[in-house]
């Protein structure tokens, strides 16, 4: 019976925004190697806090897991659909992906048999294992490879997460059977992290094809791995079989099932229940339910998502870095933690945590001071007050605050509370006009700039080259993923350069001051690094069995996503 | 009279749903303002042609309302594949319709005796806790009372459980219904139990109900064999008028018991925006509660004749 206890600091790049837009797709991580051997640690993953007791048993075959999910997707192909935390945790099931993030935060090849870089560190080539078949019977190949890659590429929305970083044409190229060189724009000496997201999972050419022709097929995925796909009703109940003759060992579940369940208390409730056998979440108070709960295993992680209050720095007021400066100010950060935080997650000053070689101790994210903001906002109504702020349509500043718009998600009573006391301390220097919207007005207004200040969450890439389509200049755009749609060129070559060196001081060196750069900019408000679970109730095993062909133990939670390959039921 | 109203409810939901929002964007999302993108100019244009956006608002509705009567209820709007409206509605109307069957037998079910008890006993102790029931669960918001029979008999008791899971077989999925059923069925029974009680004292104080007891016809005889019947008119068009209720209750319930029926299909296609599967919903709704009423109307002439004169 295993029980285990872990707190883990990784790095991954699926972000709660990013997984709309399917921006988790650019994930990374560090490599500088071209074998099949580890490719490099992961410079943002760092000590890993782990206690476990666990006591040694032989692998049951059998069973039926019931997987508790924060919400269900539109659909389960990677290079249509936007996948977020839940739709990783089924596509896993049914999808492999070419590297995969090892337990030491390196990134090792997987359905993929090595990366070779060029000389310049434009090009890779990925060499595939031979032999895989996909659940249909097709083999993975070159072709098949290349055909999800340029569907990805070439989607309307996945694809803006590809495409900052890919030439046009041969962004993947055919080499033989079964190598793939792939091109990109600037050279990264840690690419292969990309392939451990969304854009490295494999499905099937002849289902792709299908599903072209006949959409609804979306919801039925067809790849490699461990499971396949048996039923789906959405919003209920989505279930996957045993592959019987997985490439990689034997399967020991003989289906998944997977629940989507948006209301948390609910979602605990059935795992408390004997009606869910594992879930994941981000709820605090259920964390902190789960944690006093001995007999359950949670794998936690904060460090793959942040959260904060992001400002769209396009339009009046917040074109003027004193305004944003002066909401920083009257930002009532510590009662946040305190009264919604509930001392769960640990508060955020940066994109990185104090665990991260890049995190910048000097950099402080300035908050709770809102004697500070009066004279910045007083400055600003003076000289630029009369000014239209185009959201609202009328003047940025009336009776000497500034007027400001704030977006939330809704209808949720965290997020009114949480909206309410940011208010309470914003009021200090702005009149704020709420905007109450659905998940996914939020997000497409946020990507069309249609908002003044917004409650984000993003940042936590397996390796932060794969952060920089959130900030460089390329990404700003009339669909941006550059949200504060902020261009800085200096801060472009600090990403650039990080990216392309082997260094790890010289990274260090860049990160940090990519940090300071950000603060300086006031278009991030850091407030605390988002804690998620994957927690199993006692009788779950073996989840952190999976191993490569080689036998590198891997990484088997990041950041609400989990993989079941090797998990077996205690019966 | 029925098909003008259908027609209209039609016309008006389907203007407000165009005119409530831009259905291009809708579909598409960010890239509907993408238009210095050839990409995203091609899919607008695709889009446009999939959906009749490009032609005037009379044009559409006529299409839409061809398309329906015909079973076609046209594509969700998504880019994922979802199925088309009528595969989606297909596969969900019938655990509503199952939901609100069981909804109904059990207001059913437990009204009637109520209501005899209580008519039986009236003024006494067991008919004024009975009213003061009524009246708590008639002022319950469906909601609550979905929560609390759910804590109390899922969560605290163990005895149903807490979902409804579509893989299960019918006679599980039946039983998962149960609760829901309950959460539908008291207040409706509520209802129906203050009409029949009240019908069943007037009833009871009729000359033919006198002249039964002269002739020493048993008390439960005469509840059930002389009063019940000629009670029953108000309580049979309450039924009727109340499923349209219960269709609205069904929402709130299936969304608590995460039940993928019609009504909590309809909150996600509010949530999305979804246009064509909320026209389809409230136009199913509309012709369901036609339908009954019209249905209420034959009854009415079996129960009483006079009707038919």
């Amino acid at each position: 019976m295993g029980i285990k206890e872990r707190s883990t600091q990784r790095r991954r790049g699926v972000a709660f925004a990013a997984a709309a837009l399917s921006l988790a797709l650019i994930a990374g991580a560090c490599s500088s190697d071209s074998d099949t051997e580890p490719v490099g640690t992961t410079g943002a993953s760092t000590d890993d806090t782990t206690t476990v007791t666990e006591v040694a048993a032989t692998p049951v075959d059998g069973g039926t897991l019931r997987y508790g999910l924060e919400a269900d997707v539109d659909g389960l192909n990677p290079t249509t659909s936007a996948f977020s935390a839940p739709g990783y945790v089924m596509g896993h099931a049914v999808f492999d992906t070419l590297a995969r993030v090892a337990e030491d935060g390196s990134i090792v090849p997987y359905l993929a048999e090595s990366f070779t870089p060029s000389a310049d560190f434009k090009s890779w080539t990925v060499k595939l294992r031979p032999g895989i078949k996909f659940h249909d019977g097709a083999d993975l190949n070159a072709d098949a490879v290349v055909k999800a890659f340029l569907l990805q590429q070439g989607a309307a929305l996945v694809g803006l997460a590809v495409r900052p970083f890919y030439p046009e044409t041969d962004a993947a190229v055919k080499i033989d059977d079964l190598t793939v060189q792939f091109n990109q724009l600037d050279a990264n000496q840690y690419w292969p992290s990309a392939l451990t997201s969304q854009l490295g999972m494999m499905p099937s050419p002849l289902w792709l094809d299908a599903a072209a022709a006949d959409p609804t097929l979306n919801q039925k995925p067809v790849g490699t791995g461990p499971f396949m796909f048996d039923s789906r009703t959405a919003d209920n109940v989505t279930r996957f079989v045993k592959n019987p003759s997985y490439w990689n060992g034997s399967v020991h579940l003989d289906a998944v099932e997977f629940y989507p369940v948006p209301d948390s208390a609910d979602l605990l409730d059935l795992f408390n229940n004997d009606g869910l056998d594992a879930l994941h979440t981000t709820d605090q108070t259920a964390i902190k339910d789960l944690k006093d709960n001995g007999t359950v295993t949670n794998l936690l992680d904060d460090t793959a998502e942040e959260s904060f209050q992001m400002i769209n720095s396009q339009n009046p007021p917040f074109d003027d870095v004193r305004v944003r400066q002066a909401l920083a100010y009257a930002t009532p950060k510590a009662k946040i933690l305190e009264l919604i935080g509930l001392g769960v997650s640990r508060p955020a000053d940066q994109m990185f945590t104090p665990e991260s070689p890049f995190f910048n101790p000097a950099v402080k994210q300035d908050a709770d001071e809102p004697d500070k903001a009066l004279p910045l906002v007083a400055a600003y109504c003076a000289e630029k007050g009369t000014t239209i702020n185009p959201l609202l349509n009328k003047p940025t500043c009336t009776d000497g605050k500034v007027n400001m718009e704030y977006q939330f998600v809704g209808p949720s009573v965290v997020g009114l509370r949480t909206t309410e006391i940011f208010e309470e301390g914003w009021s200090v220097a702005f009149n704020i006009t709420r905007d109450e919207v659905n998940q996914q007005d939020h997000i497409q207004q946020n990507a069309l700039g249609q908002s003044n200040v917004i409650g984000w969450r993003q940042f936590g890439a397996i390796d932060p080259w794969a952060d920089s389509v959130w900030l460089l200049c390329r990404t700003v755009g009339p669909i941006s993923l550059n949200w504060p749609r902020y261009c800085d060129p200096a801060r472009d070559t600090l990403l650039l350069d990080a990216q392309n060196t082997d260094d790890p001081a010289k990274r260090s060196e860049n990160y940090k001051a990519l940090a300071q750069n950000m603060h300086d900019a006031y278009t991030y408000i850091f407030i605390n690094h988002t804690l998620w679970t994957n927690s199993f109730n006692e009788n779950v095993r073996g989840t952190c069995d999976i191993k490569t062909l080689e036998g590198v133990a891997l990484k088997c939670s990041n950041a609400g996503l989990t993989f079941l390959d090797t998990t077996w039921l205690d019966q | 009279m029925a098909i003008t109203l259908l027609f209209a409810v039609s016309a008006l939901t389907f203007g407000a749903m165009n005119v409530l929002g831009d259905p291009l964007f809708n579909i598409l999302g960010p890239i509907a303002r993408d238009t210095s993108n050839p990409k995203s100019v091609k899919l607008i244009e695709k889009a446009k042609n999939d959906y009749n956006l490009d032609k005037p608002l009379p044009i559409r509705y006529g299409l839409w309302i061809s398309g329906f009567v015909r079973g076609d209820m046209g594509v969700q709007f998504s880019t994922d594949g979802q199925p088309p409206v009528t595969e989606l509605l297909k596969e969900r109307i019938p655990r509503t319709v199952t939901l609100l069957i069981l909804g109904q037998l059990i207001a059913v079910l437990v009204s009637i005796p109520w209501a005899l008890l209580s008519a039986s006993r009236a003024d006494k102790f067991v008919d004024r806790l009975s009213t003061a029931t009524t009246f708590m669960l008639v002022a319950l918001p469906g909601f609550a009372l979905a929560i609390i029979l759910k804590y109390l008999f899922a969560i605290r008791l163990g005895w149903f459980p807490l979902t409804y899971r579509a893989l299960d077989p019918l006679q599980t999925r039946l039983f998962q219904m149960l609760l829901p059923g309950f959460v539908i069925g008291l207040p409706a029974a509520a209802i129906y139990q203050r009409l029949l009680r009240t019908d069943l004292i007037t009833t009871l104080q009729e000359d033919f109900i006198l002249m039964a007891r002269s002739k020493g016809v048993s008390k439960p005889r005469i509840l059930f064999k002389h009063a019940l019947r000629p009670s029953m008119f108000s309580f049979i068009t309450v039924v009727g008028l109340t499923t349209g209720a219960l269709i609205g209750g069904s929402i709130v319930v299936e969304t608590v018991f995460r039940i993928p029926g019609i009504g909590s299909t309809l909150v996600e296609a509010v949530l999305r925006h979804d246009f064509p599967v909320v026209l389809a919903i409230v136009m199913i709704v509309a012709t369901a509660f036609v339908l009954i009423n019209l249905l209420i109307d034959v009854v009415y002439t079996i129960i009483d004749p006079r009707v038919h004169r």
